[in-house]
């Protein structure tokens, strides 16, 4: 197999579960226990009240495209060269956090904004599985 | 609080300056805004600047000081991201001299961002993972133009924003570069030349992109008291108003809770005017679809009509309120929105060539952001004391 070139993410304390979590085929999200709202991208603390008590509840998976842009150059050197074009996305999850990601499984011309998509996992590496995101 | 203004300007040439470094450049913009100014550079107690994106450097401040010989009391560089980045240097020049801690304030930034980057790199070469891009590299949202490209795709659907309106903001750039001899891109632009651009990130193309430059700007700043002796027009700042809403794309609220609109409103509130009483507006076009929010933002069209205002031709040398009479990052250059602070100020001291020359401009607006409309701020320029 070829070495993996794009980049990778390289997690901390803070964001070891999410990741760990898309290893296990579970998009799991951060919630804090003082004011009961999920975030998203996890951190050590709560965006919305600074709380500290953050527990990890699994996700839905499922949401909507924010915006979307098909990429039609590689900007990491060419390690996206054989992905192109590829479409990054936001994605507007159910529990109402947004995640960037990409839409896979149809053609760049077919995303739209607003369109349902759920997610799929990719194992880039042994290490690091991807969440994507693919129309539900 | 003493009264403070801009008393100096200097920029150097813009493009492919092959040889040029970015202490060089910063050294050599200040140097011509403190000539500019006839303040010796002994006279210098503050001096803020940043370190180049395309090669971050710690204590640049002390970098171009120690270059220059400057000796000040004051010294640091400072980030806010683009054209916000000059603004906030101004506020600390206005905070320190107004206070009485330093009397001349330079303020300058610049770098060699076309010829210093690697070979091979589209725009910025990439620096370490901070932070949230963990969660954007790995999907190739990697740069500048990919997150912008997002915001414009937003914006299209909900507003109806065409692929053309957007060429319209290019070719309106570009036409305000041909009246400028300092401009990078002065070539004319056509509709097909806009669309015929090689596609970069829908509904990007290389044209909706400002350009890589090396080049620098300077601004100089003193009191109002000591700028009565002084050979030039000062300008001076009526309003600031600013708004950070986050850092990445992937945090960006929709639309309608941009800051730049918050922003325009306190600078504004703040000169005591609206922006019917603006003579021009420099509008931070790192792309087209910035044009296109700020001219909303500031009230110069209704939220949602930035498109077809922009393809009316509104944005010309002519129209009711030009915009980026130097051609902006688009078209003129790209030294973080520095030339946007250096434009209003020629504008306003009646000093731009014939052209271009926005005729009795007493008002000027200065709009930006840094990152993705992640720190945004306007500030507003007045002519004389």
């Amino acid at each position: 197999m070829a070495e993996y070139t794009k980049p990778l993410p390289r997690p901390s304390a803070a964001t070891r579960p999410f990741w760990d979590g898309c290893r296990e085929g579970v998009l799991r999200l951060p919630w804090c226990r003082d004011c009961g709202r999920p975030h998203f991208f996890p951190r050590s603390l709560c965006p919305h009240c600074l709380g500290i008590d953050l527990e990890w509840r699994a996700a839905s998976g499922r949401g909507r495209v924010w915006s979307h842009s098909t990429v039609r150059l590689s900007f990491w050197g060419k390690a996206f060269d054989e992905s192109l074009p590829y479409v990054v996305a936001m994605i507007d999850l159910e529990e109402g956090v947004r995640i960037l990601s990409n839409v896979v499984g149809c053609g760049p011309a077919d995303v739209v904004i607003g369109m349902p998509v759920t997610v799929t996992f990719d194992a880039v590496t042994p290490d690091v599985t991807l969440p994507r995101f693919r129309p539900a | 609080m003493r009264p403070v203004c801009i008393v100096g300007m200097g920029e150097t040439a813009m493009g492919r300056l092959e040889g040029s470094t970015s202490l060089g450049l910063q050294a050599e913009a200040s140097r011509l805004a403190l000539a500019d100014a006839g303040i010796k550079p002994a006279a210098v107690d503050a001096v803020y600047n940043l370190d180049p994106y395309t090669q971050a450097m710690s204590m640049f401040a002390q970098s171009l000081l120690e270059y220059m010989g400057l000796r000040p009391t004051v010294a640091a560089t400072i980030d806010a991201g683009g054209t916000v980045t000059p603004m906030t240097m101004i506020l600390n020049a206005i905070a320190a001299i107004g206070q009485g801690y330093a009397d001349v304030a330079l303020c300058t930034f610049g770098e060699n961002a076309l010829t210093g980057r690697p070979k091979g790199v589209h725009g910025l070469p990439q620096g370490p993972s901070l932070g949230q891009e963990e969660f954007e590299e790995p999907f190739g949202c990697i740069g500048m133009v990919i997150p912008y490209a997002l915001v414009a795709q937003r914006h299209m659907q909900r507003y109806g924003t065409t692929k053309e309106q957007l060429g319209a903001v290019a070719m309106s750039a570009r036409r305000h570069a041909g009246l400028n001899p300092r401009a990078q891109m002065r070539k004319p632009m056509t509709m097909a030349d806009y669309m015929d651009a090689r596609p970069i990130a829908d509904p990007f193309g290389l044209l909706d992109c400002s350009v890589m430059s090396d080049g620098a700007g300077a601004v100089v700043l003193t009191t109002v008291e000591r700028a009565r002796d002084l050979r030039t027009t000062p300008v001076r700042v009526l309003g600031f108003g600013g708004k950070a809403t986050h850092k990445n794309v992937n945090q960006m609220p929709d639309l309608d809770d941009l800051g730049l609109r918050p922003a325009g409103d306190m600078a504004l509130g703040r000169a005591g005017l609206r922006i019917t009483d603006a003579d021009f507006c420099c509008i931070h076009d790192a792309f087209t679809i910035s044009t296109v929010l700020g001219a909303e933002a500031l009230g110069l069209c209704a939220p949602g009509e930035g498109g077809p205002y922009s393809a009316a031709g509104t944005l010309d040398l002519g129209g009711p309120c030009p915009v980026n009479p130097h051609g902006g990052l688009l078209s003129h250059a790209h030294i973080g929105g520095m030339n946007h602070l250096c434009e209003a100020v020629r504008e306003l001291r009646h000093e731009a060539e014939a052209p271009r020359q926005v005729a009795g401009a007493k008002v000027g607006v200065v709009s930006g952001n840094g990152g993705v409309f992640s720190l945004c701020g306007v500030m507003v320029l007045g002519r004389g004391l």
